[in-house]
């Protein structure tokens, strides 16, 4: 059986928004509940059916993480893989480490994700539209208590996610700290996507499912280190490129000395018989004006938002693992 | 018995109080002039489209809505207005509705008008805004119970506008400017309101509070603006007070921009898409308004169900033709589709006629060709006419084998517009767009455009307006006096500009790894050393901005070598020549001046030959840098010998 994609668990941040927890032991062995943090996400995967997945730790509590898991009675076979905790190696760094044991797509997934959701919708936007991205937000919960220990002074950082209104399409990230005064949004973008929804409080579930051009583009571009940070930020603007057409036979000119310059949109090129077949169909994803389907993109980034009900939390804060823990 | 009877009209009495009478106040004039010169005889609500005055509409429109009270506002023509009314006996016992006419012939704006509306006090409650030229199908009474409810929850809710969503393509829509809105999702509430110009603006910039409050903010493109508003009765008092608000986008804006200061609120209505509503403020909408009339988007209001039933029906024949009873055809003649045809025409033998609306008592002669014109009423047309998008007015003349606007068939079809009572002789050729008048028209200074006229015959005058000095980017291509565009491009929805500057942007990310900081840098030192070239400052001013830059930066030495003043060893001066070769693959010009500016910097001593020759050996092996090379030989030579020269001394 063809596996479909990989999931990779990332669980080797050192939880430097919660450092005084983290000090003593590694923020994924946090115990939420009467659990470990890492179960969590890894319990995640298996209720959606996914049968192993690779868990990225720091190479010193790798043998106790493996131990602990072991404990937990999880089905879910793990590969564990360590990076030095020596160096500052961000998300993507990660990623790019593993590229070599990644051949399909990837779903990945953060260590400090606590929810009961089940990820078909996910999955099925992934599969429907062919998406490069596939990134999930939850809707505040409502968890009010205070935090114990000295008020942090940091403001929560907060996202503006611009979702295309009727096809669901990521058009917008940004976080709010990036931001002054004034937001410049391209004109072409919003004669583009005709109706944008800017959300200002959505949480940021950290798991996105990547197809595998994403993780070859992360070889070809070492300037990024971090997914959430820059690389997802980076195809989304992407999107809005000209470039971001199908390429045909006759456009490929080899000769140029293009061989460094490659652009984002070369790695996602889709093979021509997709091309012919979507040519061909009637289906087309948006109404109110003569486009093609998907205005002919072929970088596309979608963001499912999950219900109001569904539960979601990140535990990368303070106040959030002290709330979780009370829940 | 007699109890009951008071009871009756007790109850009745209590219905009939003051404030529940719906009012709605109609700007008769568009103060803009795009009819000129016809609306010098004419009043711009009484042009008709389908030969029904487009007052008529617009009275009939808010008499289906239940409002009681109408006060229309004229600038111009009001005798023709009053006489207008009393004709159509809209003010009769047996209208539903009472209509006032105001004038003032002082008012030059919407906002002129506000104030004397103010000064009037004549609203007592909210009250509905529209001009006098809209058509439109809906029901205002949904709107204005929305309006009171929103102003029950927030009472600061001054107006809420009336837009209909209209996709990039439709065409009504693709003649007015383009407007972004940004709304409130929850609340309706307006937060921006933004016109485009179209093909510019890579970059639209929103203040970042006025997403973080809300949890959701709608951005909308797909909008097309009806002009509807219901507004409150603050509204007047808010024209008064603020002098410059002249046109209800000014009004929005100042709104928007001093939220604080004016405590007003601005809300949207999305008219449900099963209603109509446009405004005809130019030739190409009263043509696209035209077609919706004749394809019937606006039912009720079809050309074959009269507005008062003195006027002969008209009959709804296949493909789109409408005929009333009394018009003659001759033999032969062929009405192909898409037409209106009104009481008492004649129509000569063979004539073809095809897209266009005529008016009533027209006689039209015979072999003619009419295509996608619109003749208005008493017209007598010659025998072996042809005639292409125009607009042919009242009472004219045209004589025997006049053509109108040939034109190519491709692009811009502009028409002719030939204004009342002119008289065009036989013979006659017309070319695209021109606009011919009954009599010299004297210079209008408020206006600040010129008049120049050519005669054609007597009564017969053709207009060309000069473009006056200040006309800024403002005035779109649709404001001028030009005939109708029947195709027209696509609007490319993005320019050159602006690519460029995504790809040179993704390029300098590319190319080089710099930190931000060098970046930033750079473009600073960029900036002002083109501000100085432009100022001719003096170069030492020029260094010690740079050197400032360069500490806020914090900098090092090495990135400035690429200046020609920090060019002090030779590494620097192999990063120089490097940097130079690089600028010189991308940039033309410089290729070829590439040879000069060695030689200069050689003068100058900044580069000595050493270097020059070492990087001259070592360059790349790619094409550029060969035929760089080959273009730099000549410079190469003269320097070998120099050096022989001098090593000979």
């Amino acid at each position: 059986m063809v596996k479909e994609f990989q999931a990779v668990v990332l669980a080797a941040g050192k939880g430097t928004r919660m450092t005084e927890l983290t000090a003593s032991k590694a923020k994924c062995l946090l115990p939420i509940g009467n659990k470990p943090m890492l179960w969590y996400p890894l319990q995640l995967l298996e209720r959606n059916g996914i049968r192993e997945a690779i868990v990225v730790v720091m190479e010193q509590v790798r043998s106790e993480v493996q131990a602990t898991l072991d404990r937990s009675g999880l089905k879910i076979r793990v590969e564990y893989v360590g990076i030095p905790g020596a160096e500052d190696w961000g998300t993507a760094d990660t990623l790019r480490h593993l590229s070599d044991r990644i051949k399909t797509d990837v779903l990945i997934v953060s260590c400090d994700l606590v929810t009961d959701m089940k990820l078909f919708p996910v999955f099925d936007m992934f599969r429907k539209h062919s998406a490069g991205v596939v990134a999930l937000f939850f809707h505040p919960s409502h968890l009010e208590s205070t935090t114990p220990g000295p008020k942090s002074k940091q403001k929560p950082e907060r996202d503006l996610v611009g979702l295309d209104t009727d096809t669901s399409r990521l058009v917008f990230l940004a976080s709010v700290s990036d931001f002054d005064d004034v937001v410049p949004l391209s004109c072409r973008l919003l004669r583009k996507h005709k109706k944008v929804s800017m959300f200002s409080q959505l949480t940021d579930a950290h798991l996105y499912l990547l197809k595998k051009w994403v993780v070859d583009y992360l070889q070809h571009d070492r300037n990024l280190s971090t997914l959430k940070g820059e690389l997802i930020p980076h195809i989304v603007k992407k999107q809005t490129s000209k470039l971001n057409t199908a390429r045909r036979a006759t456009d490929v000119n080899p000769g140029n000395g293009d061989e460094v310059k490659k652009d984002l949109v070369h790695f996602a090129q889709e093979d021509c018989l997709v091309h012919k077949i979507r040519e061909l169909s009637f289906y087309n994803d948006h109404t109110g004006d003569m486009e093609p389907v998907y205005h002919g993109d072929i970088v596309r980034c979608y963001a499912y938002v999950a219900p109001k009900e569904q539960f979601g939390v990140r535990a990368n804060t303070v106040a959030a693992y002290f709330n979780l823990n009370t829940k | 018995m007699s109890r009951k009877a008071t009871k009756v009209t007790k109850t009745s009495s209590e219905t009939l109080k003051k404030e529940d009478v719906i009012q709605a106040v109609v700007i008769v004039d568009s103060f803009k002039g795009e009819f000129h010169p016809i609306t010098d005889s004419i009043p711009l609500a009484l042009i008709p489209v389908v030969n029904k005055p487009l007052l008529d509409y617009t009275l009939k429109c808010l008499s289906l809505s239940s409002v009681q009270e109408v006060f229309l506002f004229c600038c111009s023509h009001a005798d023709l207005i009053k006489q207008h009314i009393k004709q159509n006996k809209w003010n009769d016992e047996s209208s539903t509705m009472s209509v006032t006419v105001f004038v003032n012939e002082t008012c030059r704006s919407l906002g002129d008008v506000m104030r004397d509306l103010d000064a009037k006090a004549i609203i007592r409650s909210d009250f509905i805004l529209v001009s006098g030229n809209m058509i439109a199908n809906l029901n205002l009474l949904p709107i204005l119970q929305r309006h009171k409810e929103i102003q029950k929850t927030d009472k600061g809710a001054v107006m809420t506008m009336v837009y209909k969503e209209a996709g990039v393509g439709k065409k009504s829509r693709k003649l007015e400017h383009e407007t972004i809105l940004a709304v409130d999702s929850s609340s309706g509430r307006v937060l921006a309101h933004h016109k485009l110009k179209p093909r510019s603006e890579s970059k639209l910039d929103i203040p970042l509070e006025t997403y973080v409050d809300r949890p959701r903010v709608e951005l909308r493109h797909n909008l097309q603006d009806t002009y509807v508003s219901i507004c409150s009765a603050a509204v007047p008092p808010l024209f008064s007070d603020n002098f410059d608000f002249e046109t209800r986008d000014d009004f929005v804006r100042g709104l928007l921009l001093n939220e604080e200061i004016l405590a007003s609120t601005i809300y949207w209505y999305m008219l449900n898409k099963s209603y109509y509503a446009a405004h005809v403020n130019n030739w190409q909408k009263y043509q696209a308004v035209s077609h919706d009339v004749i394809y019937r988007w606006i039912h009720p209001f079809v050309p074959d169900t009269p507005f008062s039933w003195e006027k002969e029906p008209y009959m709804f024949l296949r493909r789109n033709v409408y005929k009333q009873h009394s018009v003659t055809l001759g033999k032969g003649c062929i009405l192909e589709e898409d037409t209106v045809v009104a009481e008492k025409t004649n129509i000569g033998e063979h004539t073809y006629i095809s897209g266009s609306v005529i008016g009533e008592n027209c006689s039209i002669g015979k072999n003619v060709i009419i295509c996608n014109s619109y003749i208005w009423d008493n017209v007598v047309i010659g025998d072996g006419c042809n005639i292409n998008n125009s607009v042919i007015a009242h009472k004219s003349e045209l004589g025997e084998n006049v053509i109108l606007d040939i034109g190519n068939e491709l692009k811009f079809n502009k028409g002719c517009i030939i204004g009342p009572d002119v008289l065009l002789p036989s013979d006659c050729k017309l070319e695209a767009s021109i606009v011919v008048a009954n009599h010299q028209l004297k210079k209008d200074v408020d206006r600040d455009e010129e008049y120049k006229f050519k005669k054609i015959s007597d009564k017969a005058y053709i207009l060309e307006i000069t473009k006056s000095g200040d006309k800024s980017d403002e005035e779109d291509d649709g404001q001028q006096l030009h005939g109708f565009w029947l195709e027209t491009s696509i609007i490319e929805t993005d320019s050159e500009s602006e690519d460029e500057i995504s790809e040179g942007s993704v390029k300098s990310d590319r190319l080089s790894p710099v930190p931000e900081d060098t970046h930033l840098f750079f473009t600073e030192v960029v900036d002002s050393l083109t501000r100085g070239y432009e100022d001719k400052l003096h170069p030492d001013n020029l260094i010690l901005e740079i050197n400032s830059s360069r500490y806020a930066y914090n900098v090092s030495v090495r990135e400035v070598n690429y200046f020609v003043n920090y060019v002090r060893n030779s590494e620097a001066q192999k990063d120089c020549l490097q940097a130079l070769e690089d600028m010189a693959t991308s940039v033309d010009i410089l290729r070829e001046g590439l040879i000069k500016l060695l030689h200069l910097l050689y003068e100058q001593e900044i580069l000595t030959e050493d270097n020059i020759m070492e990087w001259y050996k070592h360059g790349d092996k790619s094409e550029m840098a060969i035929n760089l090379r080959n273009q730099v030989a000549p410079f190469i030579r003269w320097l070998e010998e120099a050096d022989e020269e001098s090593d000979s001394e």
